[in-house]
């Protein structure tokens, strides 16, 4: 057997295992013994589904607070520029969060502060700005069809300063 | 044992022609350019320090700074444009090597760079299938490269079949891990999750209007049972010749239909590479009935 051949026969291993080791945990939660952590991981995203789903519509809003010490709601669509499903996955930072609240914390924060030095680029200064999840009735009307009081919620991030 | 060995080895590295992972290749390119392509207005907002950028490492290897912190928007135009570059490269089998290498590099390393954390499951199925390509020999025919090798885009060299049998049981693992998931999952019980889902943020105007149709949770409910025993069965049909078109069709179909229906289109790349479940033999076969002689029916030996 030439050194070619026993490395194909060894990824054909590593993926055997990966592959199972990554379906079972998919289907039973198991994990196999052997397997390391980080294979079987990245076998299971591999196979991880459309999990769950929400009855609320929930989008990372942003607020500027104005001289006369009112907030205004501001477009973000310049800064966002995905399809609306992509853009709430991404406006949850999930790669900061899986490092934990006051990491997230920090990036919210750092998240902020450029969306002050944008508009700042634009010609709009706002004195603050403040992020927060806003959280509405969905309906099949359309996606903002509910997205006014009194059905919105909001819950707070951070605000900067 | 003798002939265990000789199937195990038969099913995993044979040799064969190249035609449907060369296929696979260049649809793959194709859809990469298109995928990209429509960053492109956006680049400076979502790959350059003037933008909103958020490196995922720079605060681990501050050392790095210099290669993980966000670019000038110029850098990223330039950065961007050798990316792209290289799913050119991809595409056409041109120094597809290094053209596959530049892909990942700049895929992983765009991605570090934004709002990361989306599409996992996308991410990682296109990253499993650039790797693999990359040590595939896919250029071995249709492609630049081998036109450079032995002087024709058709001529073609025998590839060992285990990185098509990879992708090809990647498919089908992930099929049938979406699939049989939802036997279980308690979200997946009725046809709740594909009503609230249509009129959920990732509803096309298309899964809207469909929502605001007189249908009952039953009619949902039937659609995702639909989903739950056929898709397992097409993961598996597939592989057999019989059952291997309409497998396909309705693979497609569903694949086609989370776009259109949830925007999320982009599972479509996996389309192309149904040929895959093809024998490359047959596949050799079939480019030869449309293209003639056009398509030799040997594998050259190469001069360089």
């Amino acid at each position: 057997m030439n050194l070619k051949n026993s490395l194909q026969q060894l990824v054909v291993i590593i993926f055997i295992a990966s592959t199972i080791s990554g379906m079972s945990y998919t289907l039973f939660r198991y994990k196999f013994p052997g397997v390391p952590r980080s294979l079987r991981q990245w076998s299971y995203g591999m196979m991880a589904p459309y999990q769950t789903y929400r009855t609320h519509n929930e989008q990372l809003t942003a607020q500027g607070k104005r001289p006369d010490g009112t907030w205004e709601i501001i477009n973000m669509d310049a800064y966002l520029p995905f399809l609306r499903g992509e853009r709430a996955m991404r406006s949850y930072l999930l790669t900061f969060r899986a490092q934990g609240d006051i990491i997230l914390n920090q990036k919210y924060t750092e998240f902020a502060g450029h969306i002050k030095r944008l508009e700042s680029d634009r010609g709009r200064e706002w004195e603050s700005i403040k992020l927060t999840i806003q959280i509405w009735p969905m309906s099949p009307a359309g996606y903002e069809y509910l997205r006014h009081d009194p059905f919105i919620e909001s819950e707070f991030l951070v605000q900067i300063p | 044992m003798s002939q265990q060995l000789n199937f195990w080895d038969n099913f995993w590295v044979r040799p064969v022609p190249p035609h449907a992972l060369a296929l696979t290749r260049i649809a793959l390119g194709l859809f990469l350019l298109v995928y990209s392509a429509l960053y492109i207005p956006h680049l400076s907002m979502i790959f350059s320090r003037e933008g909103l950028v958020m490196p995922l490492y720079i605060d681990r290897y501050p050392a790095l700074s210099l290669i993980l912190s966000a670019p000038s928007p110029l850098a990223a135009h330039i950065i961007y444009a050798l990316f792209m570059l290289c799913m050119v490269g991809i595409t056409l089998g041109a120094f597809f090597r290094l053209s596959t290498f530049g892909t990942l590099l700049g895929g992983l390393y765009i991605w570090q760079l934004q709002l990361h954390g989306f599409a996992t499951s996308y991410n990682r199925i296109l990253l499993f299938c650039l790797l693999i390509l990359l040590f595939s020999g896919a250029h071995r025919t249709f492609s630049f490269d081998q036109k450079r090798r032995s002087g024709s885009w058709t001529d073609w060299e025998p590839i060992s079949i285990l990185p098509q049998r990879l992708i090809a049981l990647q498919i089908t693992a992930t099929f049938l891990g979406v699939s049989l998931q939802k036997w279980w999952l308690p979200h997946w019980k009725g046809g709740e999750v594909l009503s609230y889902s249509y009129i959920s943020r990732w509803g096309t105007p298309l899964a809207q209007w469909y929502a605001r149709l007189p249908l009952t949770l039953l009619h949902y409910g039937i659609v995702v049972w639909t989903v739950k025993i056929i898709q397992p069965l097409c993961a598996i049909g597939i592989w057999i010749p019989r059952v291997r078109i309409p497998s396909i069709i309705f693979l497609s179909a569903f694949l086609i239909l989370v776009g259109v229906m949830l925007s999320i289109w982009w599972f479509i790349f996996i389309i192309p590479a149904f040929i895959l479940f093809y024998k490359p033999e047959e596949v050799l076969l079939r480019c030869r009935s449309y293209f003639g002689d056009l398509i030799p029916e040997k594998s050259v030996k190469h001069t360089k």
